[in-house]
């Protein structure tokens, strides 16, 4: 089922949550909704599954406005953060209660309702727990029968509140590859919420950033991270630091100097240079370099992590060096920009 | 008996084991052994047949009775006092909330004799009913009002801390799986809260039992209509008659010790079904 989100605005009382949200999501698609905390992520998903009522806007399944259906017939499988698992109920009994609660003729037969929850036991891989208490589980498994309760309901759409947010690395980065199996075998149109760059990088189809309630780019994990449209979504996507730079003659200049980069488009005169760690180097001549000072050095997995300071601009960031080149804190070394984000002053 | 050899971070099962039984036995368990003791002079079948009294028998039944049903009533009104205190912040929410245990602070005899004077014919309350030939004060039902009164704080303040407690998650999961508002509340919400429901019953109805000063003003004290136990054991005293005291007493030591006993079970056999709380 596609899913069509039109002008969303949502304000608890006088702070706004959501600000005139738009947003397409392909039936069957896998999309995150990144953001850090407050940024709305977490209403819009609430308003998609119909838990929270927007201020204005539409929400369409298919061609159905479903503005104003209430959550109960809205067909929506709904992943709570801490999984919200009826604690008096055995996990067989949670995953069948989406079926057990139907009315008279749509209720299968307790037999058959046995039978699909126990199918969804195999898939989510938790045979043999059926007669199991929540409190009886570890966090990962909680979460997959969290996971077979949504599915169990035959969802229109499958919506994930931070669906990893609670539980240690390393269970983490299994569930996000299975969850990932998971959406492969089923198909479900999925919309996740996470603050979480690299689970939304890595688990989604297409991700949508949010900020301050509202979106800053929709795009594929690669369009994200390599061409951030906005300041926000590239300080938000990995780790960045910004520069003063002038534009002049369609160049960018740093300190005085020429950098090799084409102002793109920006209008003349004071703009922001972003750069990552990875957009810099060391350089082994002065030419076409700018002097520096290395302030810090430490090890960061398989490069060195230095910090330097741009000599003639008072600017401080970090970038990444062969773990080979030996550099010592003090030292004064040019360094060429590979690489950037021009964007005009705030 | 010595529990596991396990070290605790609070050692001392010895001491605090010693202390429980000294103030168990010295406090409960002495003044109940001693009606036993008072009582057994008139032997088992003297205390049966003066219980098996007409007027006595009577007295016993309103008390037990009554108490039931006004725990009962508690055990629904509690539950929904506690959960707006819960779950709804309103202004006046902590007055509100300090008012449940004005019950257990006043002093019974001035909570009598106002709900007495509320519900009489020409009370407030009172003369609300009396076209409709309902008569409040001076009867069974009063005294179920004033059973009510003492005991509602009881069920409000076992289970508010329960219901705090559930997620209210919980509740939006059962409507994304489609369950209606009723069958939210019966089949998400209530069973994990029956445990406390039934401890907050079974102390509402044991202080119903033993309750005297609010009663007493409110019921009329009619006999075979309106006359409670242990009112019955004070009229019993004033006219020197301890074996029928203490006969009184000891029947009803022992069938609230059997309902309470029920009660608990019942309680114990829910929090294993129910209460599997992580």
């Amino acid at each position: 089922m596609d899913i069509r989100i039109r002008n969303i605005v949502k304000d608890f009382g006088r702070t706004a949550a959501l600000e005139g949200v738009s947003l397409d999501i392909a039936s069957g698609e896998l999309v995150a909704l990144l953001g850090p905390s407050g940024s709305g992520k977490t209403t819009l998903l609430r308003i998609i599954a119909g838990l929270d009522v927007p201020n204005g806007g539409q929400v369409f399944f298919g061609d159905e406005d479903a503005s104003h259906t209430p959550v109960q017939h809205r067909k929506v499988g709904f992943v709570f953060q801490q999984y919200a698992l009826f604690r008096h109920m055995t996990v067989l009994e949670n995953i069948g209660f989406g079926l057990k609660v139907r009315d008279g003729a749509t209720r299968p037969s307790a037999a058959e309702i046995r039978r699909r929850s126990l199918e969804l036991l195999d898939l989510v891989q938790l045979q043999g727990l059926e007669r199991r208490y929540p409190g009886q589980l570890s966090g990962g498994q909680r979460q997959r029968v969290a996971l077979a309760r949504a599915l169990a309901v035959e969802p229109r759409v499958l919506l994930l509140d931070e669906p990893f947010g609670a539980l240690d690395a390393k269970v983490r980065k299994d569930l996000r590859r299975w969850l990932r199996a998971i959406h492969e075998r089923t198909g479900h149109t999925t919309v996740f919420v996470t603050h979480d760059q690299d689970e939304a990088l890595e688990l989604a189809d297409r991700v949508a950033v949010l900020n301050k309630g509202r979106i800053e780019q929709v795009g594929t994990p690669d369009a994200i991270y390599d061409r951030p449209e906005t300041p926000f979504v590239f300080r938000f996507i990995g780790e960045s630091h910004a520069v003063s730079v002038q534009v002049r003659e369609g160049k960018v200049w740093l300190a005085g100097q020429p950098i090799l980069m084409a102002a793109g488009g920006i209008a003349e005169g004071p703009a922001e240079l972003h750069l990552r760690p990875q957009d810099v180097e060391f350089a082994a001549h002065a030419a076409d370099a700018l002097p520096a000072r290395i302030l810090s050095v430490r090890r960061s997995g398989p490069t060195r992590r230095a910090e330097i300071r741009l000599s003639d601009v008072e600017a401080v960031f970090e970038i990444d060096a062969p773990a080979a080149l030996t550099v010592r804190p003090g030292e004064e070394r040019p360094v060429r920009i590979l690489r950037g984000r021009v964007f005009p002053a705030a | 008996m010595r529990p596991s050899r396990r070290r605790s971070v609070i050692p001392g099962f010895g001491i605090s084991a010693g202390i429980t039984l000294t103030m168990l036995g010295l406090i409960v368990m002495l003044p109940l052994a001693a009606l036993v003791l008072r009582a057994g002079a008139a032997g088992p079948d003297g205390v049966l047949r003066l219980a098996l009294e007409p007027r006595i028998f009577a007295a016993l039944k309103t008390s037990f009775g009554l108490s039931l049903a006004a725990a009962a009533l508690n055990g629904i009104f509690g539950v929904i006092v506690a959960w707006v205190l819960v779950r709804y912040s309103f202004p006046g929410r902590r007055l509100l909330d300090a008012a449940v245990d004005l019950p257990f602070a006043l002093p019974t005899a001035v909570a009598g004799i106002a709900l007495a004077a509320l519900h009489a014919p020409n009370g407030w309350i009172g003369s609300l009913f009396v076209p409709y030939g309902i008569k409040i004060a001076y009867t069974p039902l009063g005294i179920f009002i004033a059973l009510v009164f003492v005991g509602l704080p009881f069920v409000v303040r076992t289970v508010q801390p329960v219901l705090a407690e559930a997620e209210q998650e919980i509740e939006e999961a059962a409507a994304t799986l489609g369950a209606g508002r009723v069958r939210t509340i019966f089949t998400v919400l209530l069973p994990p809260l029956i445990p406390a429901i039934l401890t907050g019953v079974a102390m509402s109805f044991a202080r119903g039992v033993g309750e005297y000063g609010s009663v007493i003003f409110i019921a009329g004290n009619i006999p075979f209509v309106s006359e409670i136990a242990p009112l019955l054991i004070v009229v019993k005293l004033e006219e020197h008659d301890d074996a029928g005291a203490t006969a009184i007493a000891l029947t009803m030591l022992a069938v609230s010790f059997l309902i309470l006993l029920a009660l608990n079970a019942l309680g114990s056999w829910t929090r294993r079904r129910y209460g599997h709380v992580r």
